[in-house]
């Protein structure tokens, strides 16, 4: 087709009573048509899941996180009152000295050991 | 690659069955509007990588805006409205990179003009229609392609491209001038 041609057909269509789909066709039959490469939809979807699968995976990772952060808080919570209580029940009280481990008689026995008796 | 279970299906079923992460019925739609979007695209910039890259752009924007899809315009509509725009941005893209006068274009854009083999010839047309188009400024390029190579009536491009009837026409006229005399000179 040379370039006349083309003004020709442009000529009778838009607006001047052919039907629009005149020109596409009259264009199609001359071999201009458009498509995109054979892999064109596996790679779309490739980058589309291939991203989800990404993502999924850190979500993933996140959440295993977090129920490991719990656990290991639950068990450290947990080993806090069982100390708590072992220690009341050792010492009687929940006094500063107790919880450091340091008895009132104690306290005597260290002041002799340092002034020699 | 989509299942052929798909086929037939209707493109509200296929977007329902895409948001609940099923690729089957995402490459349907794919399969299904990908001709389209490669008109629109490649009419607007060209047979090249640049387009390729551009028509799959189009279907990640898609595939992520599916849910604020509402259904007021059809599947094809909204495709396409993504189409348009991103080659619009694309366009913008290549122009800031460096351009030349529009006369610079013409010459180096020139069309040589074989006859014989049919094969050839066609060739020599897609190029022909490629290079004028290619030589229309944007917003009359999206008119002209939307009449020349998607077959568009006035509203369908009016509806695509979000402008009113009455702006289609006088673009649609325009561009008609325009070309003509893109084509005298090639």
């Amino acid at each position: 087709m040379k370039p006349e041609d083309l003004i020709n057909i442009i000529d009778e269509a838009p607006g001047l009573g052919k039907s629009p789909g005149y020109i596409r066709e009259k264009l199609r039959s001359e071999g201009v048509e458009y498509s995109f490469g054979s892999e064109f939809t596996s790679k779309v979807i490739r980058r589309i899941y291939g991203g989800a699968i990404i993502v999924n995976r850190q979500m993933e990772l996140v959440r295993s996180l977090n129920s490991v952060f719990y656990r290991v808080a639950f068990a450290g919570v947990a080993a806090i009152i069982l100390l708590l209580i072992s220690i009341f029940v050792m010492e009687g009280s929940l006094t500063f000295n107790s919880l450091v481990g340091i008895s009132e008689s104690y306290d005597e026995t260290l002041i002799g050991l340092l002034t020699d008796h | 690659m989509a299942a052929a279970r798909y086929k037939e299906t209707d493109d509200a079923v296929l977007i329902n069955a895409s948001l609940e992460g099923d690729s089957q019925a995402f490459s349907e739609i794919v399969n299904r509007y990908k001709n389209m979007v490669a008109r629109t695209v490649k009419g607007m910039i060209g047979d090249n990588m640049a387009a390729e890259d551009v028509g799959q752009e189009v279907f990640i924007k898609l595939y992520y805006s599916l849910k604020q899809f509402r259904g007021d315009s059809k599947l094809s509509t909204y495709i396409h409205r993504i189409a348009v725009n991103l080659t619009l941005n694309e366009i913008k893209k290549i122009k800031r990179a460096g351009t030349t006068s529009h006369d610079d274009n013409i010459d180096s854009l020139r069309v040589t003009h074989v006859s014989g083999d049919d094969q050839v010839e066609r060739n020599e047309t897609k190029e022909l229609v490629e290079k004028a188009l290619q030589l229309l400024e944007p917003k009359y390029r999206s008119v002209m392609v939307m009449r020349m190579l998607q077959g568009y009536d006035t509203r369908e491009t009016a509806d695509t491209l979000g402008l009113p009837v009455g702006t289609v026409l006088s673009r649609l006229s325009r561009a008609q001038e325009q070309m003509r005399n893109i084509l005298k000179k090639l």
